[in-house]
């Protein structure tokens, strides 16, 4: 057929053009709040508590960061952070991925009483404490397995990774299948390629569950050599907040990190994270689907 | 065939990783000195094969933001000095009482642990307690006079839970409600520092209406503070101004019954003044809506000229606000009283916290006589030479001696040596005063411990201290609400002195008849 | 008779024989597939289905150090605590506003911004946007509060004044209680929209672009493209979220809500989460939030299944 330039309607460029701008102003408005924090991260302390600047800061002041890229302690914890985040989404991924391949099989038996099971998982839980008590039963504590197993398995995302699955056509799994394939070739080699954007997506959400992690750090890991960053973060950004004036005698509650630190801080540890996102994004491209279905 | 065999592989793997949780640190963490896991200090003497070294494994919170470094000159010039090593499980304050909670049912709490006010409300420890978990001190301590007396009558009084010692309180100082005002606008005014109501009220309407920072603008206002959250009404500003009326300190025991302080008249006269400083614009129009650390960065920010609070809150102040305006000066609000009265503040327990020594569980002290001999070692620590160890540290590292001046040296910008010689966070678990007077002390400092000296003699203690009301322990957070609300509402003109009262029986309906039942029985049984 | 019944249960033994040699047949054909299971099915059932067992300290008057044998059954007397409490109806009702509020105005606004997102036609401002959008995600519920008593605060909020001028009066979004379930409401709006739109964005990608070729030859506008292609594609993404919205429905977010309480508010700001802080996590009742949590469960669990089998009814796969 020949390539015909099919015009836009006058309705149609309107509708573009509001909305680039909408998204634009919505994009501000997120993107603000984020300016001032790192805008506050490079500034001095008296223009953080003058609250003299907004998005840019007026003075550059570098004290924050030199402070924690000569902290052996937060490097390390940032090193942690990363290995914890790392093999933990590892972890996760393969696992649920493959749980939630096998439970969108129809042939399943029993599919539906054990996907009623995982549902269920997510209504009813025991709480903190027989958690605890099955992790230090099993002689995790102070390791950060107790940080990779007791939340492996999300069952939100697997069942969104279920679902995204079952979309497939079922017509390429037959053809795999009489090409001579087990399901785990199956899995591998055909339905693996084809839910990219789904696996990048919940590769990102666990790899941010990780990282975010904060009580279940503190609760299992005693040696302080082991946290990961966040628990520095919170400790750091509460201190300087002058969050507990109870519990310091007179005299001295150690060093108190001024606020241009805790700012520091909060890049610091949030910055890698966000930076993981433009990777994500390049597994989003259009049209994977394409003539991969013939008829 | 070579990829079957290395996806049965990963396959297999996966399994084993899942299945066996096979205890084992990772390879990639190297355990900083030695590893300071709770409960890991399999308790008694004998550690060194020469020596007799008792161990303590301890757990307390942490401050800061460094790895605390338990094998430092301190930390072994301690074990010298005491024949103690401590081992420590310093766990972040935002969830320690989460972890003890988690100790307690896993069995693992170590020997001694520190109990902030949190942890000591808590249902679990209380129940750990009633079921003899942990070591009540009654019996003992008269074996140790330096300990006993190091603490107080007053203050092991203070401290009792349900009739008995349970621990050693960790010592605050008691007058430490108060407000902090901008010396530098009374200088610029030419007023003095107010010391009656009328004379705080003067002040809070110069402070605002006559341009105290002299930059020609109307941009100051008189007294910020934040009620945005029950907790804080010990320095908000309400208990102190009533208590300065004569309200009693949140309980007093008059007339064979414990009444609380919002039931009396003086109270409402309290809430009454601050009504019509915020009436008159004198007060932060928004103090309902911000939390205590809105208001200190108000202050910060250099508009406001009181600020209510803890007194020792001044030194953090002085740290900030001159940053914004360099020649901000800062001064403790005098105590403010009636014409020809005294003044009255407000006594705090005296305590922040109790050290608890554990009974039950794979670390505990298991016998009367390591009991004892923990106890022997806080006794030690009650000493001058121990106090000033653990309050100055070592000669040539924590601080050098000039002239006969001691001046400490650490270094407050440099993380590498904060991690050699930090004394913040060990203190919370032994004992220590409630200030010290050092050498090198700033001017602020110096007024400030005169500050709490002067009061020491106006101080009105809380009757209810050491006393329990199970109703209280359920209902606390709704009875609480229930007056801070109606004090709030009364400000803002929401509800009139009737509507005050009619939540007054609202309270009292709620729970608040039997709170007050249950303290006076109790305050009969033990303090009477 | 009994030769009858004799010849039934034959049968019937026959049949179940042949059951479970089915079984074992279609366990043997795809053995490797519950290979494949095995990781998942022990998280689950250790980690999940082991620790639920510790919802027997609903029932209790649980002593962590006694742990669940030595602690005293009780029955229904947290739940009846519970109920008989005078602030439980006020509790409910809170919860079910905000809930409420929540489903109807915010679980929308993902879809739709994913939507507009997606027709963006110049790829790097698509690309930069998505970038954008989802920050607030990162950012804790403490700045949130921090940034909405900059603006809206009674004494120096940056919009108090536009607000006032727009409502003709003084206006304390902070403290009025009309103002409250759109506050919470804006406040989620703003940190997770951005975030919700990644898994539809990524199920976006999945959509062919021939379709839209075909439909623009057949005439179709921008309008009824959305509808009739890119919305399908969303389609099952949009029911089994909802479905497991409902799974949550009664959850509020605690540290939200409980940052923004204040005198003013409290009638409307109590829900079941803050409820639950303040009784039971502050001091440690372990037995009585688990009791809470308990009643908020079965609820919830009543509307998924509800809401999976109106969606199985309609011909849509459910969550199970």
């Amino acid at each position: 057929m020949k390539q015909k330039k099919i015009k836009q309607s006058a309705a149609s460029r309107v509708f573009d053009a509001a909305n680039v701008l909408l998204l634009g102003g919505v994009s501000l408005i997120c993107l603000v709040p984020f300016l001032y924090v790192i805008s506050a991260s490079l500034s001095p302390l008296s223009d953080i508590l003058s609250r003299k600047f907004f998005i840019y800061p007026k003075h550059i002041d570098l004290t924050a960061y030199k402070y924690l890229l000569t902290s052996n302690t937060l490097l390390k914890a940032m090193g942690n952070s990363v290995i914890i985040t790392a093999v933990g989404t590892f972890l996760s991924m393969t696992v649920t991925v493959m749980t939630a391949y096998v439970l969108s099989k129809p042939q399943l038996m029993g599919r539906r009483v054990l996907n009623a099971m995982v549902v269920f998982t997510m209504l009813f839980s025991g709480g903190m404490i027989p958690t605890y008590l099955v992790v230090s039963g099993m002689k995790l504590t102070d390791t950060w397995w107790s940080l990779w197993l007791p939340g492996c398995v999300s069952a939100y995302n697997m069942i969104l990774i279920r679902t995204s699955i079952s979309s497939l056509p079922s017509e390429l799994e037959e053809a795999a299948v009489i090409d001579g394939c087990n399901h785990f070739q199956c899995f591998y080699k055909i339905v693996l390629p084809l839910i990219k954007p789904t696996l990048a997506t919940f590769a990102l959400f666990y790899a941010v569950g990780y990282w975010n992690d904060y009580f279940n750090s503190v609760l299992y890991i005693n040696d302080s050599t082991k946290y990961p960053i966040q628990i520095w973060l919170r400790n750091i950004v509460m201190l300087s907040s002058g969050g507990f004036a109870d519990a310091s005698s007179v005299s001295d509650l150690g060093y108190v990190p001024p606020q241009n630190i805790s700012y520091a801080v909060i890049v610091f540890a949030t910055m890698p994270i966000l930076c993981m996102y433009p990777f994500v994004q390049k597994f989003f491209t259009k049209g994977m689907m394409v003539g991969s279905v013939k008829g | 065939m070579k990829k079957r065999r290395l996806t049965a592989l990963v396959l297999a793997g996966t399994v084993l990783l899942t299945a066996c949780g096979g205890g084992g640190t990772v390879p990639a963490t190297e355990a900083a000195g030695e590893s300071t896991t709770a409960g890991s200090g399999e308790t008694p003497a004998n550690q060194q094969a020469v020596e007799e070294v008792f161990t303590i494994s301890m757990m307390s919170e942490l401050f800061s933001d460094q790895a605390p470094d338990l094998n430092n000159a301190w930390y072994q010039e301690m074990e010298k000095m005491t024949g103690v090593k401590m081992e420590v499980n310093f766990v972040p304050t935002l969830s320690y009482v989460d972890k003890i909670t988690a100790f307690i049912a896993s069995q693992s709490l170590p020997m001694v642990f520190a109990a902030n006010s949190n942890v000591l409300k808590n249902n679990n420890l209380l129940m750990a307690l009633d079921s003899d978990g942990f070591w009540a001190l009654d019996d003992y301590l008269q074996d140790y006079p330096d300990l006993y007396e190091f603490v107080g009558e007053q203050v092991w009084e203070n401290s009792k839970i349900h009739g008995k010692i349970y621990g050693i309180p960790r010592l605050r100082i008691l007058p430490r409600n108060g407000a902090i005002i901008r010396q530098d606008w009374l200088d610029n005014l030419g007023l003095e520092a107010p010391e009656t109501f009328d004379e705080l009220y003067e002040v809070a309407k110069a402070f605002t209406e006559n341009d105290p920072d002299g930059n020609g603008q109307k941009d100051t206002t008189g007294i910020v503070t934040a009620y945005q959250t029950t907790g804080n009404r010990g320095w908000n500003g309400i208990q102190t101004l009533a208590t300065a009326y004569g309200a009693p300190n949140t309980w007093a025991y008059e007339n064979g019954t414990m009444i609380p302080d919002f039931s009396t008249e003086e109270y409402l006269t309290a809430l009454k003044y601050i009504k019509k400083l915020y009436d008159d614009g004198y007060l932060n129009k928004d103090f309902a809506e911000i939390n205590a650390q809105n208001r200190y960065e108000y202050f910060d920010k250099g508009t406001y000229g009181i600020v209510f609070g803890v007194i020792d809150d001044v030194i953090g102040r002085n740290q900030n606000l001159p940053q914004v305006v360099a020649d901000a000066r800062l001064a403790i609000l005098p105590a403010i009283h009636e014409d020809g009265q005294d003044p009255l503040c407000n006594a705090t327990s005296g305590y922040n916290g109790i050290i608890m020594f554990t009974k039950f569980g794979n670390n505990a002290i298991k016998t009367e006589e390591e009991l004892r001999k923990v106890l022997a070692y806080y006794d030690k620590l009650a000493t001058p030479q121990m106090q000033d160890m653990t309050t100055f540290g070592i000669e040539g590292v924590h601080y050098e001696v000039k002239d006969g001046v001691r001046e400490m040296i650490i270094n407050q910008t440099a993380n590498k040596e904060q991690r050699e010689v930090d004394l913040g966070d060990i203190e919370q678990i032994l004992m220590k005063a409630p200030y010290v007077r050092r050498d090198n002390d700033d001017e602020v400092r110096v007024a400030l411990y005169d500050a709490i000296e002067a009061r020491a003699g106006y101080c009105v203690s809380e009757a209810h201290l050491g006393l329990q009301s199970e109703t209280y322990d359920d209902l606390s957070s709704d009875l609480d609400a229930i007056m801070m609300d109606a004090s709030v509402k009364f400000i803002l003109g929401t509800i009139d002195e009737d509507g005050y009262w009619k939540e007054y029986d609202n309270w009292k309906k709620r729970g608040g008849d039997d709170v007050i039942k249950e303290f006076t029985a109790q305050y009969e049984e033990y303090k009477k | 008779m009994s030769g009858k019944k004799k010849k039934e249960a034959t049968i019937i033994a026959g049949n179940n024989a042949g059951g479970m040699t089915k079984v074992m047949i279609r366990f043997r054909k795809d053995w490797l597939l519950y290979l494949m299971l095995l990781p998942g099915l022990l998280y689950f059932l250790i980690f999940k289905y082991g620790p639920m067992l510790g919802l027997i300290t609903a029932f209790q008057d649980y002593n962590a150090m006694l742990g669940w044998f030595g602690s005293k059954f009780v029955g229904l007397k947290h739940f009846k605590r519970f109920f008989m409490d005078p602030k439980f109806f006020q509790i409910f009702r809170n919860t079910l506003v905000l809930a409420f509020f929540n489903i109807v105005v915010y679980f929308p606004l993902p879809i739709i911004l994913a939507l507009l997102i997606n027709e963006l036609k110049f790829r790097k401002y698509k690309n930069l946007v998505q970038s954008v959008l989802y920050l607030p995600h990162f950012i804790s519920w403490v700045v949130v509060a921090g940034i909405c008593t900059t603006l809206f605060s009674a004494e120096n909020g940056a919009l108090t004044e536009a607000l006032g001028g727009l409502f003709g009066r003084e206006v304390r979004v902070l403290s009025e209680s009309s103002f409250f379930p759109g506050l919470i409401t804006g406040q989620v709006i703003w940190k997770e929209c951005g975030w919700g739109t990644i898994i539809f964005l990524a199920a976006l990608t999945g959509v062919d672009m021939q379709l839209y070729e075909a439909a623009k030859v057949d005439g179709a506008n921008r309008w009824q493209q959305m509808w009739n292609i890119t919305l399908p594609a969303i389609k099952a993404t949009i029911i089994t979220l909802l479905i497991l919205r409902m799974g949550s429905f009664l959850n509020t977010g605690f540290e939200q809500i409980f940052l923004m309480l204040n005198s003013m508010n409290r009638d409307v700001g109590e829900v079941f989460d803050t409820y639950v802080y303040q009784t039971a996590m502050t001091n440690g009742k372990i037995s009585y939030g688990s009791a809470i949590g308990l009643f908020k469960s079965v609820v919830c669990l009543v509307l998924v299944m509800g809401t999976n089998h109106i969606a199985k009814k309609s011909g849509e796969e459910g969550v199970y």
